[in-house]
C-alpha cells in the first residue's frame, strides 16, 4: 500500500481519519502509532516487523542511556547513532531481496540521530511514553520520503492532538495537490526519464542528452514535492504539523542553496551536527565569511542530500563535484556573478546543476567522456533524434507541467490572488483540488 | 465557512467513495479477499485490497474514459501496449521471445522434413506495421517486415513461403484491420487469400465480385477496445462474403475438450445473437481448438491449417477451392482435441500465425504431436 494507491486514498485515509476524531484525545497518540504500523504491515510485513523491532530497542536502549551519567557520554552517543546507521546499511542491502523492506526505515534512523543531537545538546527531553517515541520516529504520513523532524517541531504537538477543519482543508489541499503532482506530471516525467536513459549511448543527439538530463532532474524534483505535500498533508490530517522537504531547488541563486533546498531538513540535520548550528551556516551568504567547520558542515549537508537521492558510490563523487562547485562559487567567481541579474543567476547555477547529473545519470562512468561531448555539441553530433520526438510529443504535457509548475511563480500568483480576493480564491482552490483528486483517481486506476 | 470548502469537499468525496467500498466488500466483496498470515506476509492481502477498490469504485468506467481521454490529450501514442492511431486501435508486438521464435521455427522445418503434405508458411504482418500511417512518424515499432524475411530465408529450403506484406501494404489505406480488434477485416482477408491462392495452385482465384457482401447487423468493439475504451474510435462492423456464383453446402463442426458441435454454414448468424459480446464469431462461430470444414465442392483439395485467429478473415474465400479444411488452433489445442485430426486426409498443410504468435506462442507442442516421436 502507498499514497498514491485507491485503497489507501479511499478506504485507509477516510476510515483512519474518522476514527482518528472519534478517539478521545488522550488516546491519539497510540492510536497514531497503531494505524502507522498497521500500515507498515499492509505495505509489506519485513517493513513492519524491522520498524517494530528497532523501536522497541531503541526505546529500551534510550532508557539505560538516560540514566547514564557518565563522562563517556559522547561515545555512547555515537554509538548509538552508529548502530542505528549500521542497521539501516543491513535493512537497504536486505531490501535488495525483499522490496518495500525498507519503507520508513531512512526516516525513522534519520530522525532517532536528530533526536540524539538533540538530546545530546540539551535540546530534547526523554521520552516517557513508548506511544510518543513510536509516532515520533514512524508516523506514516512521513513514511516515504520524510521530513526528518526535529524533536522539538514534532513531539510537544503530540501532547495536544487536534483534529479541526482549518487542519483537515489545509491538509486535503496539500495531499491532493501532492497526488497530482505524483500522478499527472512525475509518472510522466519519469517515464520520460526511463525511456530516454535506456536510449544507447550512439543515439544520442544533443537535445536528447540534455533532455536525459532535464527529464532527470525533474523527476527529482516532483517525486519529492510529490511525497513531501503529500507527507505534510497527512500529518496536518492527522493534527501534526511538519515542515516541507524540498522548496523549489532549480530557482536557488547559488549551488549552496540549491543543494540545501532539495531536502532542507535532512541538510539543516547535517549542518546542525557538524558545526552546532544550522542556523548560523544558513545565515551565511554564499559562505563569504565561512570558516573550515562551517564548510565541513556543508560538506557533510551535500553528502546527506546525495546518498539520501541514491545510496551509491557515484553519488560520492556527485558529491564532491557539487562541493567543488560551492567552493568555486566561493573563492573564483563569486565577484563576477554577483552583479548578474538574479534570474540569470538562477539559470547559470541550474544550467550547471544539471550538467553535473551527467555523472549519476550516465550508466558508466567509462562513458562520460562521450556524453560531456554530446552535451556541449561536439561537430559531428546530431541536434535531435527521432526518439526524442516521440518521447516529447507523446508526454508533451507533462514536459508543459513541469516547466510550469518547477518554478515558485504560480504559487506566488495564487498566493497574490488569495489575498486580494480571498473567498473567491478559496472557492476556486476548492473547485481546482476537486478536479486534481477526480483527475489523479482516473490515472491510478 | 470559505475557509473549509476544500475540506468538505475532500471529505465528501473520500467519505462518500469510502462508504461505497465497505458497503460493497460487506455485501459479498469480501468473499474475493483472503486475510491469513500467509496472504499478509505475501502481500497478496494488500493487491486484492487494491484490485477490489479499484473494481468497485464508483464511476470507475468514467474515470477510466478520464484518464483514457487525458492522456491521448497529453500526446500518449501507447498505452499498456495498445498503440492509438487516427482511426483504430492496434496491439503494439514488442520484440520477439528469441528462445520460442527458434524453437517454433525448428518444429515448423522439423514438420516439413517429415511430412509427405507439402507445407507452406505464412507470416501474417499485425495492423502496426501495415497501418503505420495512422501512428506519429518517429514512434519506433518492431521491424515486422525484416523478421518476417529472416524466418522465410532460414526456412525456404524446407517450406514454401507466402510473402503477404507487400499485397497488405498495397491495401494500408482500406479497412483491412479492424479498429478495435486485433485481427483483419474480411477484406484484408481477401488480400491474404490471393496471394495465398497462388502459392497454393489455386486456379482460378475469384474476384471480390463474385462475393456477396452480406453487413451484420450488429456493431462491435474488439478486445482492443475493451482494454482500451478510447472513445474517438469508432466501432467495428462484421462484413460477410459469400460465394454467390454456385451454390454450396457447408459443414463446420468445432472440436473442444471432447465436446463437437455443428453448423452447416459459414456465418452461423444466431451465436452472435445468443452471445451479443461475441460479435466478431459470426464467422465459422469463433475459432476452436480444431474446427474441420467441409464443403459440397466437387473436388478432393483437402488443406490443414495450423493457425490463430487470422484465419477466420480468409476461410471464407479459401474454402471455395477446397473440400476438406481443418483449422488447428495453435495456441489452445489439446493432445485430446488433436486425436480430432488425421494429418493423412490432408494433401497440403499450411502454417498461417500472425507475426506476434510466431513471435511471442509456443506452438512446438501442437506440431509436436504430428512429429514422429525422433523428430521432436
Amino acid at each position: 500500500m502507498t499514497f498514491d494507491s485507491i485503497s489507501f486514498i479511499y478506504l485507509f485515509l477516510p476510515v483512519g481519519i474518522l476514527l482518528f476524531r472519534a478517539v478521545p484525545q488522550r488516546y491519539r497518540t497510540p492510536y497514531l502509532a497503531v494505524l502507522s504500523w498497521l500500515f507498515y504491515l499492509l505495505a509489506g510485513v519485513p517493513a513492519l516487523l524491522i520498524l517494530l523491532a528497532n523501536c522497541l530497542l531503541d526505546f529500551v536502549l534510550l532508557g539505560f542511556l538516560y540514566l547514564y551519567q557518565g563522562t563517556a557520554r559522547s561515545t555512547i552517543y555515537s554509538l548509538f547513532a552508529a548502530k542505528a546507521v549500521a542497521v539501516l546499511c543491513l535493512v537497504l542491502f536486505y531490501s535488495s531481496f525483499q522490496p518495500g523492506a525498507s519503507i520508513g526505515i531512512f526516516v525513522y534512523t534519520a530522525t532517532l540521530i536528530g533526536y540524539l543531537w538533540d538530546l545530546y545538546q540539551g535540546r530534547a527531553q526523554a521520552f516517557y511514553s513508548f506511544w510518543e517515541y513510536a509516532v515520533f520516529t514512524t508516523f506514516f504520513g512521513k513514511a516515504f520520503l520524510g521530513p526528518v523532524v526535529r524533536y522539538e517541531r514534532f513531539v510537544p504537538q503530540l501532547a495536544g492532538l487536534r483534529s479541526s477543519a482549518t487542519l483537515i482543508s489545509r491538509g486535503a489541499v496539500w495531499f491532493v495537490t501532492g497526488l497530482a503532482k505524483k500522478v499527472v506530471i512525475a509518472s510522466g516525467i519519469v517515464a520520460i526519464y526511463s525511456e530516454m536513459a535506456s536510449v544507447p549511448m550512439e543515439d544520442y543527439s544533443f537535445f536528447s542528452a540534455w533532455m536525459l538530463l532535464f527529464s532527470g532532474a525533474m523527476s527529482i524534483f516532483f517525486t519529492i514535492s510529490a511525497y513531501s505535500d503529500m507527507a505534510r498533508g497527512l500529518c496536518s490530517m492527522f493534527g501534526l504539523e511538519v515542515p516541507r522537504i524540498i522548496y523549489y531547488p532549480y530557482q536557488a541563486k547559488s549551488f549552496v542553496e540549491c543543494l540545501s533546498r532539495i531536502n532542507m531538513s535532512l541538510y539543516d540535520l547535517a549542518l546542525d551536527v557538524v558545526s552546532g548550528s544550522a542556523e548560523s551556516v544558513r545565515a551565511l551568504k554564499r559562505y563569504r565569511q565561512a570558516d573550515t567547520k562551517k564548510l565541513a558542515a556543508v560538506l557533510a549537508g551535500v553528502l546527506a542530500v546525495a546518498f539520501w537521492l541514491r545510496p551509491s558510490p557515484i553519488m560520492l563523487l556527485w558529491a564532491v563535484f557539487m562541493f567543488a562547485m560551492i567552493l568555486a562559487e566561493r573563492y573564483l567567481y563569486f565577484g563576477l556573478i554577483r552583479y548578474m541579474p538574479g534570474l540569470l543567476q538562477s539559470a547559470f547555477t541550474f544550467l550547471v546543476f544539471l550538467f553535473s547529473l551527467s555523472l549519476p545519470i550516465v550508466p558508466s562512468i567509462w562513458q562520460l567522456g562521450d556524453f560531456l561531448a554530446i552535451l556541449i555539441g561536439f561537430p559531428g553530433q546530431r541536434m535531435l533524434s527521432n526518439e526524442t520526438s516521440y518521447f516529447l510529443s507523446t508526454n508533451y504535457l507533462s514536459v508543459l507541467f513541469a516547466l510550469i509548475f518547477f518554478t515558485s511563480i504560480p504559487d506566488r500568483l495564487a498566493m497574490l490572488f488569495a489575498r486580494r480576493f480571498p473567498d473567491t480564491a478559496e472557492w476556486l482552490m476548492a473547485l481546482f483540488n476537486c478536479t486534481l483528486l477526480v483527475l489523479s483517481t482516473a490515472l491510478l486506476l | 465557512m470559505a475557509k473549509r470548502i476544500s475540506a468538505i469537499f475532500f471529505l465528501s468525496a473520500v467519505f462518500t467513495v469510502a462508504g461505497i467500498l465497505l458497503l460493497r466488500l460487506t455485501a459479498g466483496g469480501a468473499a474475493e479477499i483472503e486475510l491469513n498470515l500467509q496472504t499478509l506476509v505475501s502481500g497478496e492481502f494488500s493487491g486484492q485490497m487494491e484490485a477490489f477498490s479499484q473494481e468497485n469504485l464508483p464511476l470507475n468506467t468514467l474515470l477510466e474514459h478520464l484518464a483514457i481521454d487525458f492522456k491521448i490529450f497529453g500526446g500518449a501514442a501507447e498505452i499498456d501496449g495498445v498503440l492509438v492511431g487516427e482511426t483504430m486501435l492496434m496491439k503494439n508486438v514488442e520484440e520477439p521471445d528469441e528462445e520460442i521464435t527458434a524453437q517454433n521455427q525448428q518444429m515448423i522445418a522439423n514438420f516439413a522434413q517429415n511430412s509427405k503434405q507439402h507445407t507452406y508458411l505464412m507470416l501474417l504482418p499485425t495492423a502496426c506495421a501495415i497501418k503505420q500511417q495512422e501512428l506519429p512518424e518517429s514512434i519506433a515499432l518492431f521491424n515486422q517486415r525484416s523478421f518476417i524475411d529472416d524466418v522465410y530465408n532460414q526456412l525456404s529450403g524446407s517450406v514454401s513461403v507466402v510473402d503477404t506484406y507487400l499485397k497488405l501494404l498495397s491495401g494500408m489505406e482500406e479497412y483491412i484491420y479492424y479498429r478495435t480488434q486485433d485481427n483483419l477485416t474480411p477484406m484484408g482477408g481477401y488480400l491474404i487469400y490471393e496471394q495465398l491462392g497462388k502459392r497454393l495452385g489455386i486456379s482460378p482465384l475469384r474476384s471480390i465480385g463474385q462475393f456477396d457482401l452480406d453487413y451484420s447487423n450488429r456493431e462491435f468493439y474488439g478486445n482492443l477496445y475493451q482494454q482500451l475504451p478510447c472513445r474517438s474510435i469508432a466501432p467495428d462492423r462484421i462484413v460477410m462474403y459469400r460465394f454467390s456464383k454456385y451454390r454450396r453446402e457447408y459443414k463446420v463442426t468445432h472440436y473442444r475438450d471432447g465436446e463437437q458441435w455443428t453448423y452447416y454454414t459459414l456465418f452461423p448468424e444466431f451465436v452472435t445473437q445468443l452471445r451479443p459480446k461475441n460479435s466478431y464469431d459470426v464467422v465459422l462461430g469463433g475459432l476452436t481448438p480444431v474446427t474441420t470444414l467441409k464443403s459440397s465442392v466437387g473436388n478432393d483439395n483437402s488443406l490443414l491449417i495450423f493457425a490463430d485467429d487470422t484465419a477466420l478473415s480468409y476461410i471464407p474465400f479459401l474454402m471455395v477451392h477446397y473440400s476438406n479444411i481443418a483449422i488447428v488452433d495453435v495456441r489452445n489445442a489439446t493432445p485430446e482435441d488433436l486425436e480430432t485430426v488425421s494429418l493423412e486426409e490432408y494433401n497440403q498443410v499450411l502454417f498461417g500465425v500472425s507475426v506476434d504468435t510466431f513471435m511471442h506462442q509456443d506452438i512446438s507442442p501442437v506440431i509436436g504431436y504430428f512429429l514422429p516421436e525422433k523428430a521432436e
